[in-house]
């Protein structure tokens, strides 16, 4: 559940006095006073940075930007799924690679004869179906 | 024939937020005003002025400040202040760390001498650590 807590300068304590109006309350009294109820956190403090909050006030969880934990998981899924995309393209590539190579020679072979056309479709269609296959020219 | 028309200002300038505002922090509210006391003067409206002091670094796209009221109708307990109070003025800023200085207006005024102001920075930077305020200015009718 997101918490709502009062940031307050780096330095100070909940029994500072605010620089608000005259100055003449306390952090805690404007806790109090803005219906604070998860406490006051000092800037810079371990919750601060979790939640990346870049400054004082009345803050949640969600107040600020991305935390460091956040960015971290965002740029590592970024990155698996760059390399992922990299790879497959790169097997898709060799395949297809296969293929025209395959093509060529099966013209190759119809252009001399070897291949009857019945022959060279059936070869044709298992390579669409089969890993990269190798055919010895003649 | 009496004549109704728009009468001058009755409070000017008067300044609900300053040092609250202090390096408010993105996405944060600031804490709760002083009370404004609108019941001697019965005035109707509300007119605001935002300046928001040069900041560290440049405003998101689409920034904003929205202003929120709190009220204590039973002169004692005020509404909560949150996103979902109500809004006294939602303004815009551009994409730039250069200070701006801005004149929402529109607010209807409840006749109470307890009404607070908070504001929620919506800039995606901290505001400057100092010069930032929200003023207020209020109106009424007269007929003569």
């Amino acid at each position: 559940m997101m918490s709502r807590r009062l940031v307050i300068p780096a330095g100070d304590t909940p029994t500072s006095f605010a620089p608000h109006g005259k100055g003449d309350r306390t952090w805690q009294e404007i806790a109090v006073e803005n219906n604070i109820e998860d406490g006051i956190e000092v800037f810079g403090s371990a919750w601060c940075v979790e939640n990346a909050i870049d400054g004082l006030g009345i803050c949640t969880e969600d107040s600020g930007q991305e935390s460091p934990a956040q960015i971290a998981a965002r740029v590592a899924a970024e990155a698996a799924a760059a390399l992922e995309a990299m790879v497959r393209s790169e097997k898709e590539a060799a395949v297809l690679a296969t293929a025209d190579r395959l093509d060529a020679l099966v013209a190759k072979l119809e252009t001399k004869a070897i291949l009857t056309k019945a022959d060279a479709d059936e070869v044709k269609g298992t390579a669409a179906i089969s890993d990269p296959v190798t055919v010895k020219e003649v | 024939m009496a004549t109704t028309s728009l009468k001058a200002y009755t409070v000017t300038g008067t300044t609900l937020l300053s040092t609250e505002l202090n390096s408010l922090a993105n996405g944060a509210l600031s804490s709760l005003s002083s009370a404004f006391d609108n019941s001697t003067n019965l005035n109707i409206w509300a007119d605001f002025e935002i300046v928001l002091a040069t900041q560290g670094s440049t405003r998101s796209a689409g920034a904003t400040c929205t202003l929120f009221v709190c009220v204590a109708r039973d002169g004692t307990n005020y509404s909560d202040l949150t996103v979902e109070a109500p809004i006294a003025f939602v303004q815009s800023f551009d994409a730039a760390t250069t200070a701006r200085r801005h004149p929402p207006a529109g607010l209807e005024l409840p006749p109470l001498a307890t009404i607070k102001f908070g504001l929620l920075n919506s800039t995606g930077q901290a505001l400057a650590s100092s010069g930032n305020t929200v003023k207020i200015w209020t109106r009424s009718l007269t007929t003569a």
